[in-house]
């Protein structure tokens, strides 16, 4: 048993190395972005082999599939930019320099001809070899385990890493929330967002799926999310299904989207971060510190701001593979 | 006074880094009024500062004496995450206040496109409680999301005009940033499993000259090093800050620059302060005396004003690398390495500031041609003088008690029988002609005979803005000893 797991982990690490490889060797952009979408899930693989499945949950969800939807979309958007330009219309009005496609036309620089791996290579070596080595010499180290485990039963959840995200280190979580967020803004700053050029769905096989999907990827992330105060789950990973949700959805539409409300939208993508702090001032007004929690209250503040941070994630991660703001939202 | 200052202390400090993300999740949901909500909490936090300095300097712990550390959620070290003031954050949490409230005022003017507006608020408010934040913490894990959150919003900062340029310098600073985040992420993730602990203190406390601190020490200053643009990882600073809007530059080279250097300074002093040999110390010093003559002489080659003023940047940084061997001979300089920081993102500020009002009303900034703009605009010329008098270190101004201490300190190494501290001396001393030559280079054109030029209007904020924090840097010279003995209020610190 234990020799086929070795066996097991000695394949998945070679496969590993290997897809990262030919993902940094390949030309063809399409190729590569395939197999970073396969790096994320062997790497999945890997953490769960690690025993870490929360880590193992959030790098499917979002390491290969949300970053995989988003690369494979702006692939797409590239593709079209560079159809416009070739298309042979003569004289099409040089590109506005301050319009929407000015990211992906900065970022279109053609690559240089011939690459060199070998600096690349030798530095990774090196770099690899003295991590090894510092590893080598560090003890065997349970880290905060024990400390955290004596400290679960005021915690007011039962899994330990919602513990530390959503009490004892809640403040990390909620810049990385805001991380999240900060990110959105950055990609709307950019520009208002143009469309996909829309593709008609070719058969009933996509909108047919899709009715059977989007229920099943509701009650999922519910699901994970609710999982999370006993279990692997969380905030982070059903924000992510319920995304890919909705991802799905704005993929199969069978016209332009309708114009999204600013209001409410800047609202949705907020209510994470807004719930968050005013639940950390609060804490902080009550005399149990800047985002800390009466001892009887943390279970239903945890679950009340995850409710909120998944919400905002997955409208987050919908709006970013839309990619630049909405008309709505200058309105 | 009914009650000792040290008892509102902790809630003082935690209730700045609520206030600032507040004022930042408020814009962000209500951008209509960004730019109003904006005003309202710049005012806000820089009172609150200036309020936490006074608590703090009235409390007045003593050196030996324990930092101000506060337990978020009640939960204290290893468990939880500690805020971490003592006299060096707050030194820095100052200054960002001051050029972060020159910048918001300055921004009311510079930035009134309707939509515009809507987006740059929400960052910058976002970037400033970032650097809030990074300034507060006292936790290795949670520096490098501050870090994150400070160069993200950095980073779409420097886009979000769109122009090409913009967008192909930030994409440049995005994967620059991401380097050095992931290598010292990496490095924090050595010394987590070496020590099993994240918080500062208590890392600092248990390291010692072991493997696992070398290669941590070597990431994680290799990773700031990048963020800080020190030579000879410089080379993406001039791109980024000199094609974002003017503001931004300000607050780039000025404060988002100093955090990574604050914090490459405050895990030498800490962690990783059994590492430290002269030897390393050299190596680093004439990377600084390196980076001082490329960065002035590519600012005395660069064409364009705001070019010039990013690679001063680079130049000045030098001198805070020069000053690493500086401190290993006499560790009570690296309060003066800090002023010096402080005084120069005070003035390279203002100089970004009056650059960019030049610029909008010439509408370019190729120095050749800003002739007639220079001289029918003497108040912005007068603030770019100033603060570059300052950069160069002449008498009376700030850079001229930092350079003078520096100075100082680098006479001693001598005395105290080291050859290479006349390198030091040379270089501390040369920096400054340098820095002339190329602050003169600014401005010399204002007074050629020529046509005047106005140029297109700009409001009173973008006039007056520039030349307030001018006098700032220049006056700072005054608030030295204020300075100094405020960071004598470091525990740990020499």
């Amino acid at each position: 048993m234990s020799l086929l797991l070795v066996i097991f982990d000695l394949v998945l690490l070679a496969g590993i190395i290997g897809v990262a490889w030919r993902c940094l060797a390949s030309t063809d952009l399409f190729r590569a972005v395939v197999l970073f979408i396969t790096f994320g899930l062997l790497l999945a693989l890997a953490w769960v082999r690690l025993e870490a499945p929360d880590i193992a949950l959030a790098e499917a969800a979002i390491g290969a599939g949300i970053t995989g939807a988003l690369l494979l979309v702006t692939l797409e958007r590239l593709r079209s930019i560079m159809a416009e330009r070739h298309s042979g219309r003569p004289h099409t009005p040089p590109p506005d320099p301050s319009g929407p496609h000015a990211l992906l036309r900065a970022l279109h620089d053609p690559p240089p001809e011939r690459h060199s791996f070998f600096p690349a290579l030798i530095f990774a070596l090196v770099v690899g070899s003295l991590l090894v080595t510092a590893l080598w010499h560090q003890p065997q180290s349970t880290g905060l385990e024990p400390v955290v485990d004596a400290h679960m039963d005021v915690s007011g959840v039962d899994h330990p890493i919602t513990a530390v995200l959503l009490n004892f280190r809640a403040y990390d979580t909620f810049l990385e929330l805001a991380i999240v967020l900060i990110a959105l803004l950055g990609a709307w700053s950019l520009g208002r967002h143009d469309l996909i050029p829309a593709r008609p769905a070719p058969g009933p096989i996509l909108p047919g799926t899709l009715r059977l999907l989007v229920p099943v990827a509701i009650v999922t992330g519910v699901y994970v999310l609710w999982a999370g105060s006993h279990a692997p789950g969380g905030a982070f990973q059903a924000g992510a299904i319920l995304g890919a949700a909705g991802i799905l959805l704005v993929l199969a539409r069978p016209r332009q989207l309708p114009m999204a409300p600013g209001i409410p939208l800047r609202l949705g993508i907020t209510a994470g971060v807004a719930l968050f702090l005013l639940v950390g001032l609060y804490g902080l007004g009550a005399g149990h510190g800047f985002l800390g929690y009466a001892d009887a209250w943390a279970y239903p503040l945890i679950i009340l701001i995850e409710v909120a941070a998944t919400l905002s994630i997955a409208l987050t991660l919908v709006a970013l593979f839309v990619a630049g703001r909405p008309a709505g939202d200058d309105a | 006074m009914i009650e000792a200052p040290e008892t509102w202390l902790p809630t003082a400090i935690a209730g700045l880094v609520g206030l600032s993300l507040a004022v930042a999740v408020v814009a962000t949901a209500w951008p209509r009024q960004a730019h109003r909500i904006g005003l309202f909490g710049a005012l806000a936090v820089f009172a609150w500062v200036l309020g936490l300095s006074a608590l703090f300097v009235a409390a007045g712990p003593e050196a030996e004496a324990a930092a101000t550390r506060v337990a978020l959620g009640g939960w204290e070290a290893p468990l939880g995450l500690m805020l971490h003031l003592d006299g060096l954050s707050m030194t820095l949490l100052v200054l960002t206040a001051i050029v972060a409230l020159a910048t918001s005022l300055y921004s009311l003017g510079y930035i009134h496109d309707r939509i515009e507006r809507r987006q740059f608020w929400p960052l910058w408010l976002w970037l400033w409680a970032g650097l809030n934040m990074l300034f507060l913490s006292g936790d290795a894990f949670n520096l490098y999301i501050t870090l994150e959150v400070v160069s993200l919003s950095a980073v779409a900062l420097v886009a979000f005009t769109g122009t090409a340029a913009a967008v192909s310098g930030a994409v440049r600073y995005l994967l620059i940033n991401i380097l050095g985040s992931l290598s010292f992420l990496m490095g924090v993730v050595l010394l987590f499993g070496e020590h099993g602990v994240l918080d500062l203190v208590l890392l600092e406390a248990r390291s010692e000259a072991g493997p696992t601190e070398r290669m941590a020490a070597v990431l994680m200053t290799a990773g700031l090093m990048l963020k800080a643009a020190l030579f000879p990882l410089h080379v993406w600073l001039a791109p980024a800050h000199g094609s974002a809007p003017a503001p931004v530059s300000a607050v780039l080279s000025g404060l988002v620059v100093t955090g990574s250097f604050y914090l490459l300074l405050r895990l030498w002093m800490g962690v990783f302060a059994p590492l430290a040999t002269p030897a390393f110390g050299i190596l680093i010093g004439l990377l600084g005396v390196a980076a001082l003559i490329w960065g002035s002489a590519q600012a005395l080659r660069a064409g364009r004003l705001k070019s010039i003023v990013a690679y001063s940047t680079v130049a000045q940084f030098g001198y805070l690398l020069v000053a690493f061997p500086l401190m290993l001979v006499d560790p009570d300089a690296w309060r003066v390495v800090v002023f010096f920081a402080v005084v120069h993102a005070l003035a390279k500020a203002s100089v970004f500031l009056a650059a960019g009002t030049l610029q909008h009303a010439a509408g370019h900034d190729r120095l050749a041609e800003l002739g007639g703009v220079l001289r029918a605009r003497p108040r912005t010329v007068f603030a770019l003088g100033l603060a570059g008098v300052s950069l160069m270190g002449l008498p009376f101004t700030g850079g001229f008690i930092a350079k003078y201490l520096l100075l100082e300190a680098g006479l001693g190494t001598i005395l105290a029988g080291s050859v290479i501290g006349v390198l030091w001396v040379v270089a501390i001393a040369g920096g400054g002609l340098l820095a002339a030559a190329y602050v003169l280079r600014m401005v010399a054109p204002a007074f050629h005979r020529g046509p005047e030029r106005a140029g297109e209007a700009v409001s009173p904020w973008m006039d007056w803005v520039p030349l307030g924090l001018a006098t700032v840097a220049a006056l700072a010279g005054f608030a030295g000893t204020l300075t100094l003995h405020t960071l004598t209020l470091t525990p740990g610190a020499p």
